[in-house]
């Protein structure tokens, strides 16, 4: 399938686009912030509802404008579709497919297929498990949609489950720990446990399925992710996925070395599982095993990727996922996706360019942005597009240079349409160390206002006055904005020695935690996944006591913080910072569950 | 804003469920528009309502004296209890005319996230009522989403103990639609709940 003509109307940076598309190649090629990326963005979002870049809709709807139009003439088969979407934040968005009357926005799902790789993957193998989670399950339902709904039913399950082991808490650690309970508690604690048993079965049945289903999917996608590394690396190491689940060792061990059991045998292992760590669970009040807890490894000859292999490896095994994920589609779907590779040579060798360009030749239809048309192999010669400050044309723009302010003074939208990095990658962040966004005289208002409690906000989403805020680490240098751990939900006073009143509550956590707690507790903060959530391989931010609050626990991601503050959570989400909760019942943890 | 009781009688009605504000500033304009006996036959209605309407000691459902119709009419199936989540469920299972027997409202659904759990629905007046020697059958109708099925289940794990037949009504095709028009998890769940044909 193709796309033969995308509009766009307010969305991002554009107040009016209309592209031709051809089969083949089609390069965009602009500066930074000029917004070739919104391009591409547009066609992902008809075909998944979702964007790549944010989790809210909100960014999409051009500054100012109420809301965005994005349609497209799909071709399959030399049978042409039109799709048309309206997307209203806050509100429900309206669909129509051909000329039919407006259908729900899910119904336009699955007559454009994209698979897109984006600098954000880079996520895929250095970020946390639940990118890793999302990418197999998004996979998962892009072959078989009924797959969304079993994601959401596990979601609402969990939920469930996690409120009643949360409100139970105290009934529950009182009767297990050998309290006396009045009658009324016995009762209660009677009563909890018996529908526990309900949302352990349900939550097992729908859990289990989800597993199987990942399962296979891993089992059909491991060949292609080892030859598309193989065919963009030529052959340097060999690509492998690993399943880690959170179910009992005699089952995970299994599935880690590639079977996948049946499902029922799941579901028991899943039985097994509550049983087990009913304890921990009740003393944590959160759901402790499920694929929402699950991760896959991925490896590179015989090291894990992640924290061992270089930046222009990772981003080929990104690579090699995503073209794995096309490869299957395209056997499953008897037709190309449209693949989009979003900014994805700048960081490759010329090697790994050319054979990628080798690669990706014979898809239907390949939609490519670069900030430098050079970059671009000539093997994959097509037709070009330049664009500038939102506007789309096949000629290149006079060669007036367009300066960086120039580009950033824009709406918001235009701000994010940076595709410079392999992250969010604010310009501003190349500022000199101990300075903070803005004119340096506001660095020490900014700072005092964090120590008061106010809410961050990051250069992402600047307050709308429009002076952003956040403060560098002193130990890292990272510069990407985080919450200070005193400064969640509660604005907290700042206290005798300058501590936040959150950070007195963990000090005494800490010492009333029994010695074999705090080295599991120690022992999970060393691991690899407590990378700076910056990304940039800070090793050391999670690691240690803070000195501000005395926190020894790994910090909640800002990603994940947004997610459950917005609701939006997947089967990740869920209310549940599970992979940076801290071992024990700690704030860290609390923070993330509002 | 409006102007003093207009604004008040706008602000009651968008507490209601299912009313917002735009909604809430519509019927209040109807209600200025309306004969002042439409109008106070609607609130006469409105406080009689309060005063009058009682829960049914039995079953839990709506009743304007201690037992609402279902329970005081002796011509009724005692053999058969059926369980629903509200009131409104049994008017619209009445509306079958399939059911002769009795039911129980258990007044909502499982729901910790509500911070609902058993006790704070009808469960032990069920229980109460399974003592009823010629009761043979419970039928569970809670509603198929997640909740309802948790407290079917719950339900059935009590009850089962008993020795009384315990079903759950199905769930699958709408009678008269179409197959294509199905969504998945209902086709999926119609393919599981298939019946032998011949």
């Amino acid at each position: 399938m193709r796309l033969r003509h995308l509009s766009l109307r307010d969305f991002r940076s554009y107040s009016e686009a209309e592209v031709d598309l051809t089969e083949g190649v089609t390069t965009f090629v602009g500066l930074n912030g000029q917004g070739k990326t919104n391009l591409v963005e547009a066609a992902g979002y008809l075909a998944s509802l979702g964007s790549h870049r944010v989790s809210n809709d909100a960014p999409l709807v051009r500054f100012g404008a109420e809301r965005a139009f994005v349609r497209a003439a799909v071709v399959r088969d030399s049978r042409e579709t039109v799709l048309e979407l309206e997307i209203v934040p806050g509100r429900a968005n309206r669909a129509r497919v051909g000329r039919s009357a407006a259908t729900r926005p899910r119904d336009i799902l699955g007559t454009l297929r994209t698979v897109l790789f984006a600098p954000e993957d880079l996520a895929l193998v250095k970020g946390d498990p639940g990118e890793r989670r999302r990418f197999l399950d998004e996979l998962l339902v892009a072959r078989q949609p009924r797959w969304a709904g079993a994601r959401s039913d596990y979601d609402k399950i969990l939920k469930q489950r996690n409120a009643l082991l949360r409100s139970a808490q105290p009934v529950l650690r009182k009767g297990s720990r050998g309290g006396t309970l009045t009658p009324e508690e016995a009762v209660s604690r009677e009563t909890t446990l018996d529908t526990l048993v309900e949302w352990n079965t349900h939550l097992a049945a729908v859990g289990a399925s989800l597993v199987y289903a990942r399962l296979r999917l891993l089992r059909d996608l491991a060949p292609h992710v080892a030859s598309s590394y193989d065919e963009v690396s030529a052959g340097r190491s060999e690509a492998r996925l690993t399943y880690v689940s959170s179910l009992p060792e005699a089952v995970a061990h299994r599935i880690a070395d590639g079977e996948v059991p049946e499902r029922e045998e799941l579901e028991k292992a899943f039985h097994q599982a509550f049983e087990e760590m009913r304890q921990r669970e009740i003393d944590r009040g959160v759901t402790l095993v499920g694929p929402h807890r699950d991760d896959v490894t991925l490896t590179l000859g015989e090291l894990p990727a992640k924290g061992y292999a270089s930046h222009g490896e990772s981003w080929s095994f990104a690579l090699a996922l995503r073209l794995a994920a096309f490869h299957l589609l395209r056997n499953d779907l008897k037709t190309d996706p449209v693949l989009v590779l979003d900014d994805v040579f700048a960081e490759l060798d010329a090697g790994r360019r050319e054979r990628l360009a080798a690669m990706v030749a014979d898809a239907e239809q390949v939609l490519i942005t670069a900030a430098v048309a050079e970059d671009v192999p000539d093997a994959l010669s097509g037709r070009t597009y330049y664009v500038t400050k939102g506007s789309v044309s096949a000629e290149e723009a006079d060669a007036a240079p367009l300066t960086e302010s120039g580009t950033t003074s824009g709406s918001p939208a235009d701000a994010t349409s940076d595709d410079g990095g392999a992250d969010h990658d604010c310009r501003r962040r190349r500022q000199p160390r101990g300075r903070v966004h803005g004119r340096p005289d506001d660095a020490r208002g900014t700072r005092r206002e964090f120590g008061g409690g106010t809410r961050d906000v990051c250069c992402r989403g600047r307050p709308p006055d429009g002076s952003p805020s956040g403060v560098g680490s002193r130990s890292t240098g990272c510069r990407r904005t985080r919450v200070p751990s005193g400064v969640s939900t509660h604005a907290s006073k700042p206290t005798r020695h300058g501590h936040t009143r959150r950070a007195q509550r963990t000090r005494r956590t800490q010492r009333s935690r029994p010695a074999a707690a705090r080295q599991q507790h120690e022992a999970t903060a060393r691991g690899p996944r407590m990378e700076c959530r910056c990304r940039r391989g800070h090793r050391d931010v999670t690691v240690g006591r803070s000195r501000r609050t005395g926190c020894r626990g790994p910090r909640l991601s800002r990603q994940l913080r947004e997610r459950n503050s917005h609701g939006t959570g997947g089967v990740d989400g869920v209310g549940d910072p599970a992979d940076l909760a801290c071992v024990d019942d700690h704030p860290v943890d609390r923070a993330g569950r509002r | 804003m409006y102007e003093g009781v207009v604004q008040d009688l706008i602000d009651e009605l968008g507490r209601l469920p299912g009313v917002g504000p735009k909604s809430a500033q519509r019927i209040a304009f109807h209600l200025l528009e309306a004969d002042e006996d439409d109008v106070r036959r609607l609130a006469e209605v409105l406080l009689r309502v309060k005063e009058t309407v009682h829960f049914c000691e039995i079953c839990f459902n709506v009743a304007e004296s201690n037992l609402c119709r279902v329970c005081a009419d002796p011509q009724r199936d005692t053999t058969m209890i059926c369980v629903v989540e509200e009131s409104k469920d049994v008017v619209a299972i009445e509306r079958t005319r399939e059911f002769r027997g009795r039911y129980h409202v258990l007044g909502g659904a499982l729901n910790p996230i509500e911070g609902i759990g058993p006790g704070d629905l009808h469960v032990t007046e069920l229980m109460a009522r399974l003592g009823d020697s010629t009761l043979t059958e419970i039928i569970i109708a809670t509603n198929p989403n997640h909740t309802g099925e948790a407290t079917a289940s719950y339900l059935a794990r009590q009850i089962g103990p008993m020795g009384i037949k315990v079903s759950r009504l199905a769930s699958g095709l709408p009678v008269g639609g179409d197959l294509e028009y199905a969504d998945e998890v209902t086709l999926g769940r119609a393919f599981e709940g298939r019946r032998v044909f011949a």
